[in-house]
């Protein structure tokens, strides 16, 4: 039986509170809530923000990778009415110190290594609520200390629940407003639609920060009294053990962007049983184009259905469902809206009819409020009451959309949106770089990567290397392009704007002859190259999963000259115990994000 | 050998019965106990000897996890407790307890693998039902912990791993009783003696092979009714062969051949070996001697080691300098190359198992007949 709807905050914590409170509600790495837990530190948490004079309508900047601490204090705020401003807990200061003056917020709740990379004059006389994300018993002991004061008795339904910034580095960042009401609305569409009860375990590690992973995670969990399983964090090299806990969790809906699945596709046969469970119901693709020959093959290989759904951080989350029930469904296309409108429309607004191509647009209650003190940015997609997305979309006879192309400029890498400004603006400022443009070219696995077209500076000699550094110091390590390419000058049109078309056909001519520089993200390619010519096998045949036990050719003496044309390749010699360390192709990847100072997460 | 006793059938099919009847939580303590008390009754030493050497593992993980010395001190005691015994057992002092070879590599296999923290979470139970597991604690093979661990969270009962069990084990009891007892020892083997003195080097030649397939095909027999067996309990252990004779050179038959014990020497001390020294041909040399002693502690074996070490160092040392150079030009050229490759390995592997499988006059007599003709 699908649990029933709750129609705001004070409703869903009433709801949480009569859940058994020794449900689990998130199973995280280490440590795991109960309901019960959850409710208690939710009112103490109202304590805190008491204590911190924090009015309705006032804004928390809340970042942390604990991802305990960061559902516990999202549900805090919504409950009293604060409005949260999540942000990305891998932000580097420049971004932290751009966002953080955009939100203009009233306190910081921040893992300590956050805090302390912002200025004193950043963070003003803010009043900063500091946690350890490697150690659980900071939050539980400041949280335990509180008292609890009463809740308010109601919610605004029209107050904004939280803000999540769609892009800005160090330019004007997007922070996009949601109401309580419409996060509302929304889950109350997801617990109907995907039928999600109190026996619901949904695996879905998709960062906090994003939608997808916060309202489509811990909100719709909440909601439906159902178990959040996030037990480990993605990590490419990992896929496997995320198959498995899947099973060995009992999940019984895996929430993925479909790179995911494309790696999920890469793993050997083993694995593939681990959906094909009395338990197990399906797995939902969210936040990029789903590939339809992916969509059949993982269908048929883990014998489960796939339900592709479609939607932007500025309508909560999704707003047209491709299943799982057969009236949404047919392959290849987004499905059709639900609690919403959708149109395909042409420049002047008009709908068009069936087949046409035009822009998407939606109407529900589920659409932002707008961009957050952005009345200009705001008025250029909200129309009429209709949210311009900026995706280019068909409508077929039957009510079936499909996305055909996009007119905004945004990179989806991996499910993740990359704003080709945002990167552009940190590039520019590394020294030898007079301009760079970045583009987004298409990729099997990834959907699309992010690569960029540098100008430097006559007599400038910026390497790859010293770029990434840069780079990584100012912006958070999902925006570092795959690929630099080095130029004169730009492509320029007339009025010496970059001709983008024209740079992605000087890039992809590169990249034939494969004279190409790349860096850190072009890494992976690189060991693949590496690995195929020592274990004398095709580069689609080997993946990160990929051992001596999977690969025929990888011998020792294939092994040696893995490691030893690696070391040639990128120009450093492995310790002893680095080698004694490389079983898989994902370890090689791991130990040269090491080399370059990445996190393992950021080289693959 | 237990595995072809009856009794041995008795325990497998009570252990699996068991092991399937208990509730999950109970399912790790299930296994152990039932490869424990099988132990415990053929050959208590063995069942001593391996509990503290369990106990030893455990504690150097949980105790001296992260501590190099400390993780260096157990691998160093867990096998030099081996090759003590190996050494005993030359000298006819002790019988090696039962499954020990097998057993000790695990050991080490689990205690590095936890020092480098690359172990999924797993609780004593796991560890424990991993190290007496009764379907490969006798013959292997030398399983890993990561997959065991895996199945034993996620493996359901079914029809298809009853079947795909009964089978490899039915293939096994084939392979050893059917085709290696009967067939080449009861049938071909008389025949083959029955050519001499008339056609002395025929005769020893095919005496040799048969020899040869005798011995693979039997240890290929175990290693199926392990791999059976366990698929029966829920376990997919590792291949340990890979139709090894079809190899077309020296390195490809290592990887075909006790696959569970080559991969273990690569992983472990051909890696450590070249990851100390850098040198690629004394790592393989170092990586074959310690096969052939893992095999027996005696000068035989010393010899086959080395000379199979010197094989694969000079089959290693062929690939390097071939590997810039360009493919045959035509086909049958190609097809002459592979043809001569596994002629040569198929000839220098069966040679080399005259010398292990013989008393040293006996294997000196079948290559003087082979070398000479003359009986």
């Amino acid at each position: 039986m699908t649990a029933e709807a709750v129609s705001g905050a004070v409703a869903l914590l009433e709801a949480m509170a009569r859940t058994d409170p020794k449900r689990v509600f998130i199973q995280g790495e280490d440590d795991r809530l109960t309901y019960g837990e959850a409710v208690e530190r939710v009112a103490r948490l109202a304590g805190l923000f008491k204590r911190l004079r924090l009015a309705p309508g006032a804004r928390v900047v809340l970042a942390t990778r604990d991802d305990l601490a960061l559902a516990t204090t999202f549900l805090a705020l919504l409950r009293t009415g604060l409005t949260a401003v999540v942000l990305n807990p891998e932000s580097r200061a420049t971004e932290l110190a751009t966002l953080v003056d955009a939100a203009d917020p009233g306190a910081l709740i921040m893992d300590r290594r956050l805090v302390e990379r912002m200025l004193p004059e950043q963070i003003k006389d803010l009043p900063v609520v500091a946690l350890d994300d490697t150690d659980a018993k900071v939050f539980r002991k400041l949280v335990d200390s509180e008292a609890v004061p009463p809740p308010p008795a109601s919610v605004n339904p029209d107050a904004t629940a939280y803000i999540l910034f769609t892009s800005g580095t160090t330019s004007r960042p997007k922070g996009v407003e949601i109401s309580q009401r419409a996060l509302f609305a929304q889950m109350a569409t997801f617990v109907r639609q995907y039928r999600f009860d109190a026996r619901t375990r949904l695996m879905n590690l998709l960062p906090l920060h994003h939608t997808d992973g916060l309202t489509q995670g811990v909100v719709v969990a909440a909601c439906a009294g159902a178990t959040l399983l996030r037990p480990m964090r993605i990590r490419v090299y990992q896929v496997g053990e995320i198959v498995d806990a899947c099973h060995e969790l009992r999940a019984t809906h895996l929430i993925a962007v479909p790179s995911l699945l494309a790696l999920m596709m890469s793993l050997g046969e083993r694995y593939h049983d681990a959906l094909r469970t009395d338990w197990f119901r399906f797995v939902i693709s969210t936040a990029a184009y789903l590939d339809p020959g992916l969509w059949q093959r993982f269908e048929e290989t883990y014998g489960t259905q796939v339900v592709n759904v479609y939607g932007l951080t500025e309508t909560v989350c999704e707003t047209t469902y491709c299943g799982p029930d057969e009236a949404t469904r047919r392959v290849g296309t987004i499905g059709k809206p639900v609690d919403a409108e959708v149109r395909v429309v042409d420049e002047a607004g008009q709908r068009l009819p069936a087949g046409s191509e035009g822009e998407l647009v939606v109407r529900g209650a589920h659409v932002m409020k707008g961009y957050f003190r952005a009345p200009e940015e705001t008025a250029q997609v909200l129309r009429d009451g209709w949210f311009h997305t900026g995706d280019l979309a068909t409508e077929d006879a039957d009510g079936f959309f499909r996305i055909v192309g996009r007119k905004k400029d945004v990179i989806i890498t991996g499910g993740i949106n990359v704003y080709p400004e945002d990167v552009n603006a940190v590039l520019r400022t590394v020294p030898g770089i007079v301009d760079a443009a970045t583009i987004g070219l298409p990729d099997e696995r990834w959907g699309e990567v992010v690569v960029s077209g540098l100008a430097v500076r006559a007599g400038a000699q910026p390497t790859e290397q010293d770029i990434a550094a840069h780079f990584l110091r100012h912006a958070s390590p999902e925006k570092l392009p795959r690929e630099f390419y080095f130029f004169e000058d730009l492509p320029r049109g007339p009025a010496g704007k970059v001709v983008k078309a024209e740079l992605a056909r000087l890039i992809t001519d590169r990249r034939a002859t494969a004279h190409h520089e790349t860096h850190s993200g072009g890494v992976r390619e690189r060991v693949l190259q590496v690995a195929a010519q020592a274990f004398k096998c095709r580069v689609d045949e080997i993946s990160e999963q990929s051992t001596a036990r999977t690969v025929d050719g990888w011998t020792s003496l294939a092994h040696v000259e893995f490691l030893m044309t690696l070391e040639q390749e990128f120009g450093f010699t492995m310790q002893p115990e680095d080698i004694l360390r490389i079983d898989s192709i994902g370890d090689a990847l791991q130990l040269l994000a090491r080399q370059a100072g990445l996190s393992a997460g950021d080289a693959t | 050998m237990q595995v072809l006793e009856l009794s041995w059938l008795g325990w497998i099919a009570a252990s699996i019965i068991v092991c399937w009847a208990l509730p999950g939580r109970w399912r790790p303590w299930g296994i152990a106990a039932f490869a424990l008390a099988f132990l415990a009754v053929e050959d208590p030493p063995s069942a001593a000897i391996l509990s503290v050497m369990a106990a030893i593992t455990w504690w150097s993980g949980a105790r001296g996890g992260g501590q190099r010395p400390g993780i260096a001190a157990v691998v160093v005691l867990l096998l030099g407790a081996l090759a003590a015994f190996k050494v005993a057992m030359a000298g006819g002092g002790f019988a090696l307890p039962l499954g020990m070879s097998y057993y000790t590599f695990r050991c080490v296999h689990y205690a590095l693998e936890r020092f480098k923290k690359s172990l999924p979470p797993h609780t004593a139970s796991e560890f424990v039902a991993y190290l007496f597991f009764l379907p490969t604690i006798v013959a292997g093979p030398i399983h890993r912990f990561p997959e065991f661990h895996r199945d034993l969270k996620r493996t359901r009962l079914g029809g298809d791993l009853v079947s795909e069990g009964l089978e490899r084990v039915l293939y096994g009891y084939a392979k050893i009783l059917v085709v290696s007892g009967w067939l080449i020892q009861e049938q071909l083997q008389p025949w083959i003696a029955g050519l001499e003195p008339a056609h002395a080097w025929l005769s020893t030649y095919l005496y040799m092979l048969s020899a040869g397939y005798m011995g693979y095909l039997t240890f290929a027999g175990y290693s199926d009714i392990a791999i059976g067996a366990s698929r029966l309990t829920g376990f997919r252990v590792i291949e340990n062969f890979n139709n090894p004779f079809a190899s077309r050179n020296i390195v490809e038959f290592w990887r075909r051949w006790h696959i569970s014990l080559t991969s273990w020497v690569r992983d472990y001390l051909y890696a450590t070996v070249f990851s100390l020294t850098r040198k690629p041909y004394l790592a393989a040399l170092s990586a074959m001697l310690v096969i052939g002693l893992w095999h027996e502690v005696t000068a035989r074996y010393v010899i086959w080691g080395l000379a199979h070490g010197l094989a694969v160092a000079g089959c290693q040392w062929y690939q390097r300098r071939r590997a810039g150079g360009t493919a045959p030009s035509s086909r049958p050229r190609a097809m002459l190359g592979a043809f001569a490759g596994w002629f040569v390995t198929f000839h220098f592997v069966m040679l080399s198992c005259v010398f292990v499988m013989h008393d040293f006059d006996r294997a000196m007599d079948i290559y003087r007949t082979l070398l000479t003709g003359r009986p």
